[in-house]
């Protein structure tokens, strides 16, 4: 393979970034390119004369660098797989193997920017409507065209991918931005004792503060110490500091996006280098985030080798790249002329080009002993070349003149960086004296130094930063030492006072004298309107032939063109939120970093509205792109697990979600895939054992909650619907909970130990919501009660079947176990297998049952015993799907499944639960209404005969929550539905309006299947089993 | 395996068990792991690589009472229990354990590290079941329904932070400290362990016990497990932690804080998740 040599460094001291002593190579499209470490992959591309990175969203143009600020779509690039990443961002390293994310060389979708006239702003949107549902043929199609990268499409291990954290941090202050600016404010806040952390985005701190930049009394023959400091002197003092300072009073983030600023100075701060997303929580924050350069609008002003000043600069400086040998520079502001002397430093004479109609004299004076080529009042009006430019044709005095160039750079003015100040609350204004945003107002402990603040000038940047830092930390000192007297003793009213006076919101503002001339804007770089473009495109275009095929990009994201603008003002879309909406601008990667001043400015000229009454469109968090692997992180979803899992596990449970817990659903044979009929023939086994001998069940997931007090059953019967106050120590009692509406909230079982103690149970799901709402009327009626919650400090275990006596009776020690010692619904508490256990005698499944509940720690202890002494009546475990079973052939409802958010007790045939005796409980009175309105739906239960195709395969049977139909009209829905081996054939719960024999059920293939409607329960109406 | 046989067993035995834990017979049948072998193995190479370890112990087999009610405060007072002052706050008793004040009326016994596992709280106990009602004070079942672990090492806080919105950090969360909040989106407990008299601890070292509920103990021990391989975490026994805290200093332990001992060997890892480049 052919190897390129780097060719386009200057042999000089600049280049501080990379070291020249160890060469790195890589492969990008295939080729293979050498870089130095410190290189990114774009700076390293543009030393080897790489011009072309990606092809654009729409057109699929050729693009290049452009603001080398990881705010523009020009440099997204594929990297070893992963999509979307930024060049200039992207660390080179041996062996690295980057891609385009299109196709760059030859590229048939160029045909697209011939056609642009067919292809406006939303086109898509506004053709591919009708007829109705074609959108969505459309969206595949344009979704593939799109062009936005591609995910691995290898299957990549779950081991071997990489990990990805989130992390929480607390600081006093936090800096954002580590130009000169921030290093100076977070090491004056440090210096003074304030916890601080400083956040640069780079992988280095510095900024755009390079070195010191040339003056207008400078020596023609240029001074050499400039190409050997590499940083401002001040600065670098600066860094020297910061080095030295203890890390608990300063600790510095490079590399470091913070991407949003919410309530409360609550930072998103993205480390890539360490795949970790930051939460962090500053009590005072300052924004040192610079300020974006701004591009200007004319032909073809995306070719490559169109760039911004500041983009060229960093390349020069810190990557020791020569952007071009016959640079042209289009400056309309100091930053232009300071370029043009960078370029004089390494021997070459760029061409200065500046609309300003008379010399702005401090810049003419800055080059007038270096022999720069310089015209003032230029209007650029094209960039001519194919693939990379070539020329730039411009307007002076009238008359068309050509410079040839090989780049291009462009100086015509800044816009703040204040995106996350706006996200907190600061306001920017569009200022008509500076032609550009400024801040006029801050949020609440939020604090603007630097560029983005509108200072420029590196003295009056530090000055400024100094003292924003002292005020900002002499407050949070006072709040601190506050804070610290305010733990020792009650805060007096002076103290009150001060604390209130200093929390008046600083203003930190710099006053609007202060702002540098030097940074001033452009009025409007939106140059066709200079050489008169008109409001109508299709008459314009018929003035000027050599318009044909040029595009005028106002947002290079997506490829938006000054006409889209004329059509949305056109169509009506005319404020700069309906701009946005329906020409896409300001949506792109830039997120309108450098088209949106430019459109506000267009949208003015044809609204002919002030630009400040226009507004802007919303800054919303994220300021920067952020992975999705970023933001879900380390996940964290909380699972409970009984004690006994381990043994189910031994068992091969095939376990299941139930609320928070995993359960085991049912026990097949040792570990081989089961099908869906021979899981339903284990579940059937198990229903068929607990029916004629004995099974056992893990319980450990219901809920427990302990009442304690003199007044624990006047609380149950206030929450409860049925009454307690008259039930006996060592009896167990239904309990059905209504929410404040009469709706069904949840049952279980209440358990009288004694006077002063009862153990409520609740479902499974419904634990933590039932001592939720336990501990808020706790709180509201003052009883003498105490509650905690027990659900997680016994583990249960349910033995039910004929001969689940004698099973137990070996294992119990003081507990009767007889019929007429402990009856159904009886509670006792004695030890089983050696454990202190509470035994619940209950009958959900309706066999002889006992419900035993051990301590936590205990309950493997207890499965074990079981297991052992059960082997003699070949008692063995049932899962829930069982349990499920058994339970509706016995009628039994399950809260959630049976009922929903709008059940009354008696619609869901719990009538009988509720106390009409009682003066209250929750819910009585809505519930009370209802009732006398009347009930317009019952659960009732239906049978359908098996057939063949039912016991084997479950087919053609009705689900859950197919629909019952009555004369052709929808009269209510299935709750549950099973084969019923026990009773050999189908049985359901449905809710219904009326009574009648039969209902119709909808089934899923749209037929209607009868079923008869029988009296619950299916099985053992008498009770007679359970009660044995 | 001693946790077999043993009737109460931690819910964590089985990941202690997978790691070679070697489980001993402690107290009123419960087994509980003293040493590790693997941690020995392991604590070596860290001390010749300068990096002081974060240690991760299961103590649940260790005894803890719970205490609600009115009367709470007079029946400590009378089992020779000395509460908390504050809510949110710990104390030392006089044998090691500590007294934490959940809420006004709610208070929560854990026995000393050194525990022999006998003698824990027994006036306390026979106090509650003998005035329950009359004092208006009832037991709540922690030893239980809490499942105990302890994160102890310079980077506790730091691990911590990447689960925990609560701010732990030395010099913010006193020693002593509870934090009743969420662990790994998991209700939980969070104590640092008070300032010591006792000699044999040293409470130079962050040590956090973090109390959740028993049937997310697993959960939560894969999640701390998962975050501790960024700090080189390792997990212990009983007494493996009690030597770790007797012995460590600051002054022994050089990642600490390269401030205090800039001469020494820079920790191989960063030491918080904040710490970034620090040079420009």
């Amino acid at each position: 393979m052919k190897r390129i040599e780097t060719s386009r460094r200057h042999d000089t001291r600049w280049g501080c970034w990379i070291d020249r002593r160890k060469p790195l190579s890589f492969r990008f499209e295939g080729r293979r390119y050498t870089g130095f470490e410190g290189d990114s992959l774009a700076s390293a591309l543009a030393a080897s004369g790489v011009m072309v990175f990606s092809r654009s969203f729409k057109y699929r143009r050729k693009r290049g660098i452009f603001s080398l600020n990881a705010s523009d779509a020009n440099t997204l690039v594929n990297v070893d797989d992963i999509p979307n990443l930024f060049a200039e961002r992207v660390l080179l390293r041996e062996g690295l193997k980057a891609h385009a994310q299109q196709r760059l060389r030859f590229n048939p979708l160029f045909v697209l920017t011939f056609l642009s006239r067919f292809l406006p702003a939303g086109f898509y949107y506004r053709t591919f409507f009708r007829p109705r549902g074609v959108w969505k043929l459309w969206e595949r199609i344009f979704r593939k065209l799109a062009g936005v990268g591609l995910l691995p499409q290898t299957k990549v291990a779950h081991h071997a991918l990489p990990r990805f954290d989130k992390a929480y941090g607390f600081f006093e202050l936090v800096v954002v931005g580590g130009g000169l600016a921030g290093v100076t404010a977070a090491t004056t806040a440090a210096r003074l004792g304030v916890r601080t952390l400083l956040v640069e985005r780079e992988p280095r701190l510095g900024g755009a503060s390079f070195a010191k930049d040339i003056d207008a009394n400078m020596d023609a023959n240029l001074d050499a110490s400039l190409l050997q400091a590499p940083l401002q002197a001040p600065l670098q003092e600066l860094l020297q500091e910061l080095l030295q300072a203890p890390p608990d009073a300063l600790t510095v983030m490079t590399g470091g996006e913070a991407t949003g600023l919410f309530a409360d100075r609550f930072l998103a701060v993205v480390e890539a280098k360490k795949r970790r997303l930051h939460k962090i929580r500053a009590q005072s924050c300052i924004v040192a985030s610079g300020a974006f350069e701004l591009p200007a609008v004319f032909r073809n002003n995306d070719l490559p080798g169109v760039m911004l000043a500041s983009a060229a600069r960093k390349l020069m400086r810190g990557y020791g790249v020569v952007v071009g040998q016959k640079p042209v520079i289009f400056a309309a502001n100091s930053f232009g002329y300071q370029l043009a002397l960078d370029f004089l430093a390494l021997g070459i004479k760029p061409i200065l080009l500046d609309p300003r109609p008379v010399p702005h004299i401090p810049d003419a004076l800055s080059i007038r002993d270096h022999h720069i080529v310089c015209a003032n009042g230029v209007i650029p009006l094209e960039a001519l070349g194919k693939g990379r430019i070539q020329g730039v044709k411009a307007m002076i005095a009238g008359s068309q003149h050509f410079f040839p160039c090989d780049c291009l750079c462009l100086a015509v003015g800044f816009a703040p960086a204040a995106e996350l100040l706006v996200q907190g609350g600061a306001e920017l204004r569009y200022l008509e004296t500076h032609h550009c945003q400024r801040l006029i107002s801050l949020g609440e402990g939020l604090h603007a130094v630097g560029a983005v603040a509108g200072l420029f000038e590196p003295a009056k940047v530090q000055r400024h930063a100094e003292q924003t830092a002292k005020a900002v930390a002499r407050e949070l000192l006072s709040l601190r030492s506050l804070r610290q007297k305010t733990k020792t003793k009650t805060r007096t009213k002076t103290e009150t006072r001060a604390a209130r006076h200093r929390a008046k919101p600083l203003n930190t503002l710099p006053a609007p004298t202060l702002f540098d001339d030097a940074a001033q804007n452009w009025h409007d770089p939106v140059f066709p309107y200079l050489r008169g473009l008109k409001r109508n495109r299709s008459e314009n275009n018929e003035k000027d032939e050599s318009h044909k095929g040029k595009k005028e990009f106002v947002d290079l994201d997506e490829d938006l063109q000054i006409s889209d603008l004329h059509d949305s003002v056109r169509d009506g879309y005319d404020s700069m939120q309906l701009v946005k909406r329906y020409t896409t601008l300001g949506m792109g990667v830039s997120q309108g970093r450098h088209s949106n001043i430019n459109g506000l400015r267009i949208v003015s000229r044809l609204t002919k509205e002030e630009p400040a009454r226009l507004g802007l469109s919303s800054v919303r968090p994220p300021t920067a792109p952020e992975s999705f692997s970023m933001l879900a992180g380390r996940s964290f979803q909380p699972l409970r697990l009984s004690p006994m899992h381990q043994r189910h596990e031994q068992a091969f449970a095939k376990t299941m979600v139930a609320g928070s817990w995993l359960r085991p659903a049912y026990y097949p044979p040792p570990p081989q895939p089961l099908g869906e009929t021979e899981a339903r023939t284990i579940v059937e086994q198990e229903v068929r054992s607990v029916r004629t001998s004995v099974g056992m069940i893990d319980v450990t997931t219901l809920g427990g909650i302990d009442v304690y007090g003199e007044d624990a059953a006047e609380f149950a019967d206030r929450l409860y619907c049925w009454s307690y106050k008259k039930q006996l120590v060592g009896r167990a009692r239904y309990l059905l909970m209504t929410d404040e509406a009469g709706v069904v909230a949840d049952d279980g079982v209440c358990c009288r130990f004694a006077p002063d103690h009862l153990y409520l149970t609740t479902t499974t799901g419904g634990s933590d919501a039932v001592y939720r709402a336990l501990l808020f009327w706790k709180a509201q009626w003052n009883l003498k009660v105490e509650v905690t919650n027990s659900t997680a400090a016994f583990a249960g275990v349910n033995v039910a079947g004929p001969l689940a006596r004698e099973v137990l009776q070996g294992l119990c020690e003081g507990i009767d176990l007889s019929g007429e010692s402990f009856p159904y619904m009886g509670v006792r508490e004695g030890k089983v297998a050696g454990s202190y256990a509470r035994l619940l005698r209950v009958g959900f499944v309706g066999e002889l049952g006992y419900e035993i509940h051990v301590p936590f720690s205990e309950g493997e202890a207890l499965w074990d015993a079981l297991m052992q002494h059960g082997k003699r009546w070949q008692m063995k475990p049932f899962g829930v799907e069982a349990q499920r079973l058994l339970r509706l052939e016995k009628g039994h409802i399950i809260i959630g499944q049976d009922t929903d958010g709008l059940t009354l007790p008696h619609e869901a045939a719990l009538g009988w639960a509720v106390s009409r005796k009682k003066p209250f409980f929750i819910g009585k009175r809505p519930l009370e209404i209802q009732v006398e309105r009347g009930i317009t739906k019952r659960l009732i239960g239906f049978s359908i005969p098996a057939r063949r195709h039912h016991r084997r395969h479950h087919k053609n049977l009705p689900h859950e929550c197919n629909l019952v139909m009555h004369e052709g009209a929808i009269d209510g829905r299935v709750t549950s539905i099973a084969y019923s081996p026990t009773l050999d054939r189908v049985i359901g719960l449905a809710y219904v309006s009326q009574s009648r024999k039969t209902l119709a059920i909808k089934l899923d293939n749209g037929k209607l299947l009868q079923a008869s409607i029988v009296p619950l329960p299916f099985y053992d109406p008498e009770g007679e089993r359970q009660k044995l | 395996m001693a946790a077999l046989f043993a009737r109460r067993r931690s819910p964590l035995a089985p990941r202690l068990s997978a790691l070679g834990a070697a489980f001993v017979p402690f107290a009123d049948d419960v087994a509980l792991v003293e040493t590790l072998p693997a941690y020995h193995r392991e604590v070596g190479k860290r001390h010749r690589e300068h990096i002081t370890p974060l240690l991760l112990c299961d103590l649940s087999p260790l005894a803890r009472v719970g205490v609600k009610g009115r009367g709470g405060e007079s029946l400590l007072r009378r089992s020779a229990l000395v509460p908390a002052k504050e809510v949110n706050e710990s104390v030392e008793q006089k044998d090691g354990a500590l007294c934490v004040r959940l809420a006004g009326n709610e208070v929560l016994l854990l026995s000393a590290l050194d525990s022999q596992g006998t003698h824990d709280f027994v006036p306390l106990r026979k106090n509650l079941a003998a005035s329950r009602s009359k004092q208006q004070v009832f037991p709540v079942a922690y030893q239980d329904s809490l499942c105990w672990l302890a994160l102890a090492g310079d980077r506790a806080s730091d691990l911590l932070a990447t689960m925990c919105a609560v701010d732990l950090r030395d010099g913010v969360f006193a020693h002593g400290g509870l934090a009743q909040t969420s662990l790994a989106r998991l209700s939980a407990l969070v104590l640092r362990d008070p300032v010591r008299r006792s000699s044999t601890i040293s409470s130079d070292v962050p040590l956090f016990h973090l109390l959740v509920d028993s049937a997310s103990s697993l959960y939560l021990w894969d999640c701390l497990r998962d975050a501790m391989g960024e700090y080189e975490g390792l997990v212990c026994g009983r007494q493996d932690l009690l030597r770790f805290l007797a012995t460590t200093s600051p002054s022994r332990s050089p990642s600490r804080s390269p401030s205090r001992s800039p001469s020494r060997t820079p920790p191989r890892h960063s030491a918080s998740p904040f710490s970034g480049t620090r040079a420009p």
